[in-house]
């Protein structure tokens, strides 16, 4: 730790930095820690002059502290006058003084702020001026503690300064306006953008939403030194890209922000204050070129609407659709020209011998109606993210006031909900698009085509919000049983279900004979009606012996009503002779009723006997598992624990836990990962699997690649909410098995193929997380198990 | 004399050839050869190492340190001190830039160790100084791990 002496009371500027930031960079923690009441407080990717991970070394440095809770906890003391006994370095407020400093200097030379790159390099000066007042540590090259200094290596940021047409200012503001929603999705969403595609297709994406055509950052690269030339060749490639995938829209957007001119700046000699510059880019630290979005006061508003009349939801919704959209732009180009052509046909038809407006008023509808099927067919994928984010973008459409967002949703709404049913609806909706704007294409005067055009791209986002607004009762219904893995728990129904014996013709069970299951429902709330019960068999065996499940009267024909105060129970027996010999006899009742508060109640349990030696290679046996829930490889990105695909999947803050868990590693040694820049990173990054139970939910001590081995407890942790963690170990092995329910076993020498316990029951998400080193290593224990 | 050319064209013009090559490695043998630029060895330098530094929560106490190095090392040149003494094995990855060290039995929690690392590329280039490393595992009393595939 820290030498004291260096630290010293912090000023109180410096915590409201360090405060600020906390707000700026981690909203949910400082609502939680700061007590901020609701407010819902916009996310910011950049800052201060800082990014997010810089500021979060920069907390914890400053506060000594392991984690952003701990140290909003330690800045909220300062804030409040406690724990000064021990506190930040001097340098620190030196730092914030020089922020200070700079932002007068920029005033009183007439400027509105320091640039981003000014702030950045700032910043990092005093990150490693503070870095040098710690201890000794190895020292690692890390891009967060790269010396600043000037030098020909150095890569400097660009910024680009944008020119527009002369035109008239009307049309220049009615023009912003409209192009409106799609800015706003951009900028709302780059983060994410930027966490799954990289950041050089992100930055090409912002630049294409703001109009700026590649044709004239052509040939600017000459101006810069040739590490930088040669990413940003690679950027106007992407946008090249974009262009010719989406030409209806680049023209539109190009229309609608008329640059003229590019010009490039170097940083930091650009001079110009942020607001003066469209967008700066930061060094390439991970071989990408990443924006900076332009944080203009304008676009800070809108970023604080959406988020603060949608909140998290919205925010996670939009980055959702956004990570998806921007995918698309990349390998969609095909598809998309395709439409168009298509709808240069139904325009020349609806439009007749009109002017080229028309045509191209045409070709928008031709377009639209070619994608909404396929629109409403990805909708059924992706409803509930894509109806979240349009609601945002319809918000933001009316807090801007613009009118053809609203005339255009009020109608296809109207249409939309007379309609019915998500593919009528669709379907009814595409056509009354293209028949009301047909109509209206005759009247449209050239002055306003454009602004209807670029309205016109966000119908389908409108389109999209009122089909999720008729189906949204689909997503608020519970899934049916059979999207479910395992026992199921429900508030009103309460099932237990015991086999005895557990076990037999092995080690210490009885041999080959009757097994009796005794079972009891009860009502925990209120008497249960229109009782149904089922009990499904699993034979998890090598071979595939024969069965024949027993027949239960009180199965096939339930009570009509089972009331709290009297549980209904039976027993009934099943016969195991040498036919079922090494297998998993596993059976699933399940229960449903109608309760006082809800129709159609849901809950199961389940119960297994071990049979003989059965297989065990996977310690939820019967259990299923997909590549997605296997083990991370560096640069596949698209699946395994901790990729960025499985983060966007898991919601939330990236990199919030270790992969694998109690192993304190949050990210890859190699780019390109979303955790990459963690302080704490290891080349087993991510090495886990995640096995559902197809009926089975009990858990054995598994063989080591078809190897029977002896088991022993080594210790084990609670995950709060999501179960427990267990840890075994044979010899140089170690097994991490997570979401087991309490009460798994604990002593003595566990074989393989013995029972150890059984899954937590988490709904839907019900699973086995596994993770397993050997000689001190992590590998992919789907290199071992359940294959 | 024309028509002697002309008849033996061909012999001459192999004994020409001849004698060129024969010169020319004449030459070539008696040149001393050109002193090649000596290469520079590249620094070596530690990028990366797992665990970090200072006190974390480990589940799993049987761990291999993993030192990342610039250049493949020489792990036949390494000089480790481990305090605590702890018994290990060296060994690098396919690369020869990582080198880790196994350790013989688990890290004993709460536990500080320090690791002194001396190591040689295998360029011939060592550490300008010493890697010190120190950690302290502590058993991991609670995770935050909630993994949700149902979202």
């Amino acid at each position: 730790m820290a030498d004291d002496s260096k630290f010293k009371t912090p000023s109180e500027k410096t915590v409201k930095f360090l405060y600020d930031g906390v707000v700026a960079f981690y909203p949910d923690v400082a609502k939680e820690v700061f007590l901020l009441g609701k407010t819902t407080l916009p996310f910011h990717e950049a800052w201060g002059g800082f990014k997010r991970l810089e500021f979060l070394e920069f907390a914890l440095n400053s506060t000594g502290t392991e984690s952003i809770e701990e140290a909003a906890a330690a800045i909220r003391d300062w804030k409040e006058g406690r724990r000064l006994e021990r506190t930040i370095p001097d340098k620190l407020d030196e730092m914030v003084a020089r922020l200070e400093e700079q932002e007068r200097l920029s005033r009183e030379k007439g400027q509105k702020a320091a640039s981003a790159y000014e702030k950045q390099k700032l910043a990092k000066d005093a990150l490693l001026e503070s870095q040098r007042a710690k201890e000794t540590v190895p020292a690692p090259v890390s891009p967060a503690v790269e010396a600043p200094t000037a030098s020909p290596e150095e890569v400097l940021a660009v910024g680009v300064k944008t020119t527009v047409e002369p035109g008239h200012f009307v049309q220049k503001v009615v023009n912003k306006t409209v192009s409106l929603p799609l800015r706003t999705a951009i900028s709302l969403a780059y983060p994410a953008i930027k966490e799954s595609v990289g950041p050089a297709p992100a930055t090409a994406m912002l630049l294409w939403a703001k109009g700026v055509p590649s044709q004239k950052l052509e040939g600017k690269a000459v101006a810069l030194p040739s590490k930088e030339a040669k990413k940003f060749d690679e950027l106007v490639k992407a946008i090249k890209g974009i262009e010719s995938g989406r030409s209806l829209q680049t023209r539109i957007l190009q229309a609608s922000f008329r640059i003229k001119d590019v010009t490039l700046l170097l940083g930091p000699d650009t001079g110009l204050t942020q607001a003066q510059v469209s967008l700066f880019f930061n060094p390439p630290e991970t071989g990408g070129v990443a924006a900076i979005p332009h944080q203009s006061f304008f676009g800070n508003l809108v970023s604080r609407a959406g988020q603060q009349l949608f909140g998290k939801l919205a925010s996670r919704a939009v980055k959702a659709i956004a990570t998806k959209a921007g995918l698309a732009i990349a390998g969609e180009a095909v598809g998309t020209a395709a439409g168009t052509e298509a709808g240069a046909a139904v325009g020349a038809a609806a439009g007749g011998p009109a002017a080229p407006v028309t045509a191209i008023i045409g070709a928008v509808l031709g377009w639209l109606a070619s994608k909404i099927p396929d629109l409403i067919s990805w909708l059924k994928r992706n409803a509930k993210e894509f109806g979240v984010a349009a609601a945002g973008l319809l918000a933001a459409g009316v807090f801007f006031r613009n009118p053809f967002l609203l005339v255009a949703g009020l109608g296809v709404g109207g249409i939309a909900l007379g309609a019915g049913g998500l593919q009528s609806a669709g379907m009814a909706a595409a056509g009354a698009v293209q028949g009301v704007l047909a109509g209206i294409t005759g009247m449209l005067l050239p002055s306003i085509a454009v602004p209807v055009l670029v309205s016109l791209v966000a119908v389908p986002v409108v389109v999209a919000l009122i089909l999720f607004i008729i189906n949204s009762g689909a997503y608020i219904v519970p899934p049916s049983p059979s999207s479910l893995y395992g026992a199921i728990e429900s508030p009103y129904i309460g099932i237990e279900k015991t086999a005895s014996p557990e076990c037999m013709h092995r080690a210490g069970c009885p041999g080959f004979g009757p097994v009796t299951y005794h079972v009891k429902i009860w009502a925990k709330k209120g008497t249960l009606t229109n009782i149904s019960i089922k009990n499904e068999y699993e034979i998890i065996s090598r071979t595939n012996p024969p069965f024949t499940p027993p027949s239960v009267p009180e199965i096939d024909s339930p009570p009509d009503f089972i009331s709290p105060t009297r549980a209904y129970e039976f027993t009934y027996t099943l016969t195991v002779g040498p036919s079922l010999d090494n297998s998993i006899v596993s059976d699933t009742i399940t229960v449903t009723a109608d309760a006082p508060g809800q129709n159609g109640a849901l809950a199961s349990q389940s119960a297994a006997v071990i049979v003989g030696n059965p297989p065990v290679s996977c310690p939820l046996p019967g259990g299923q598992s997909q590549p997605i829930h296997w083990s991370y490889h560096p640069g596949n990105e698209s699946g395994g624990h901790g990729s960025n695909d499985y983060w966007r999947r898991m919601g939330g803050s990236s990199c919030r836990y270790s992969l694998p868990q109690g192993a304190n590693c949050y990210g890859p040694t190699n780019g390109g990962n979303v955790c990459s820049n963690q302080s704490s990173t290891c080349d087993f990054y991510g090495y886990a699997m995640d096995v559902f139970p197809s009926g089975n939910t009990q858990v054995f001590a598994p063989t080591v690649r078809g190897q029977a081995v002896t088991w022993s407890y080594q210790g084990g942790f609670s995950n709060a909410s999501a179960g427990q963690t267990f840890i075994y170990r044979s010899g140089s092995y170690y097994l991490v098995l997570t979401h087991l329910s309490p009460g798994a076993a604990t002593g003595g020498s566990i074989q393989s193929g013995q029972r150890i316990g059984q899954l937590f029951p988490q709904g839907g998400n019900t699973h086995l997380h596994i993770e397993f080193s050997v000689s001190g290593r992590y590998v992919r224990p789907e290199d071992y198990f359940c294959r | 004399m024309k028509a002697f050319l002309k008849k033996y064209r061909f012999v001459i013009l192999l004994i020409a050839i001849f004698l060129l090559i024969a010169a020319f490695l004449l030459v070539k043998k008696n040149q001393s050869p050109a002193p090649s630029p000596t290469p520079t060895p590249t620094p070596l330098q530690l990028v990366q190492f797992y665990p970090s530094q200072g006190e974390q929560e480990i589940a799993v106490p049987l761990v291999a340190l993993a030192y990342t190095f610039s250049t493949p090392v020489d792990s036949s040149t390494a000089n480790i001190i481990i305090s605590p003494f702890v018994g290990f094995e060296l060994s690098t990855d396919a690369s020869g830039k990582i080198l880790y060290i196994t350790p013989t039995a688990e890290w004993k929690y709460d536990t500080l160790y320090k690791v002194t690392i001396t190591i040689s590329s295998k360029e011939g280039v060592t550490l300008s100084t010493p890697v010190e490393h120190s950690f302290l595992f502590k058993k991991v009393s609670k995770s935050n791990f909630d993994e949700n595939w149902a979202l």
